[in-house]
């Protein structure tokens, strides 16, 4: 018996394994500890507690035309339950940050609850897109966009219970 | 918001901001904003509703329903604060108001809440 169609189905499956895990999205769930940094499609597998340190982000996007999807879960940062905050605000503490990459995109559905920063800042990107997030008492905004970003898309949200008392500091839902 | 050219639609921005100070809100361009189009979105029981600072500059705010803020509880606890359904702080002119939906403003229209005219 000829070995060499068994050969070639051993290249074919190698082939397409490798194709497979070229095109495969990141997967995150669990409690992270560092800034999570987002190179490729990326998808929430489940809840995510964020637990990184002071004045850190959450997720911070390290490629272009990338997306964070969350699939219908949550990404929870140190903040108080009822206020958000739990003390000062701090600026650097978000959800997701762009990190000056554009064409990014955070897609819900899911919600970004608890950060005692924006939920998302948008920050030094063009034609970045947030949309179907539902974005619950963050310290500072829900959505937050500096004047670095140019021709962001903020779509189909849901902002409620987001801000802060600090005078001065103008937050809100977007 | 402080960015410039972007597109804000069919979002809900509701109880959102502290009453104290009353300068939260539910959607805001604040700084420099420019250039942006804020259309088609539900705004109530906020701080403010939509709050457009003084350095905003060419910016639409379109058929939006902006009611309810601040919610009765705020407003009774605080009547000091000046807190509406729109505050529009820009120069005179810089920002273009189409169809909002609104009771109360200040520099802005809210002709949809008025009684049709015959």
């Amino acid at each position: 018996m000829s070995t060499r169609p068994i050969a070639a189905l051993a290249v074919l499956a190698a082939t397409l394994s490798l194709a497979s895990t070229a095109f495969a999205a990141d997967r995150v769930s669990g409690n992270l500890t560092r800034t999570y940094v987002i190179v490729e499609d990326t998808d929430l597998i489940g809840d995510v507690t964020c637990d990184v340190g002071n004045n850190t982000p959450c997720f911070s996007f390290g490629a272009a035309n990338v997306e964070l999807r969350l699939n219908g879960f949550s990404i929870t940062g140190r903040g108080d339950a009822v206020t958000g905050c739990g003390g000062a605000a701090f600026a650097g503490e978000a959800g997701v940050i762009t990190n000056n990459m554009s064409g990014v995109v955070v897609r819900g559905p899911g919600i970004v609850q608890r950060f005692r920063g924006d939920g998302i800042t948008v920050g030094g990107s063009t034609h970045a897109r947030v949309e179907g997030l539902t974005l619950s008492t963050n310290c500072m905004s829900g959505v937050r966009v500096l004047a670095t970003s140019f021709e962001t898309i903020i779509e189909n949200n849901i902002a409620v219970r987001n801000g802060s008392s600090n005078p001065g500091l103008l937050c809100g839902g977007i | 918001m402080i960015g410039h050219n972007s597109r804000v639609r069919l979002n809900a921005a509701q109880g959102n901001g502290y009453s104290e100070p009353a300068d939260d809100f539910g959607i805001g361009l604040i700084g420099r904003a420019s250039g942006n189009v804020i259309d088609h979105n539900s705004v109530s029981g906020n701080t403010n509703g939509i709050y457009i600072a003084s350095g905003a500059v060419d910016n639409v705010i379109r058929e939006n329903v902006v009611v309810g803020n601040p919610a009765i509880q705020s407003a009774h606890t605080r009547p000091d604060s000046r807190a509406l359904d729109i505050v529009n702080l820009a120069p005179a002119g810089r920002t273009q108001f189409e169809r909002n939906v609104c009771v109360t403003s200040l520099n802005a229209p809210c002709p949809a809440a008025t009684p049709r005219q015959q």
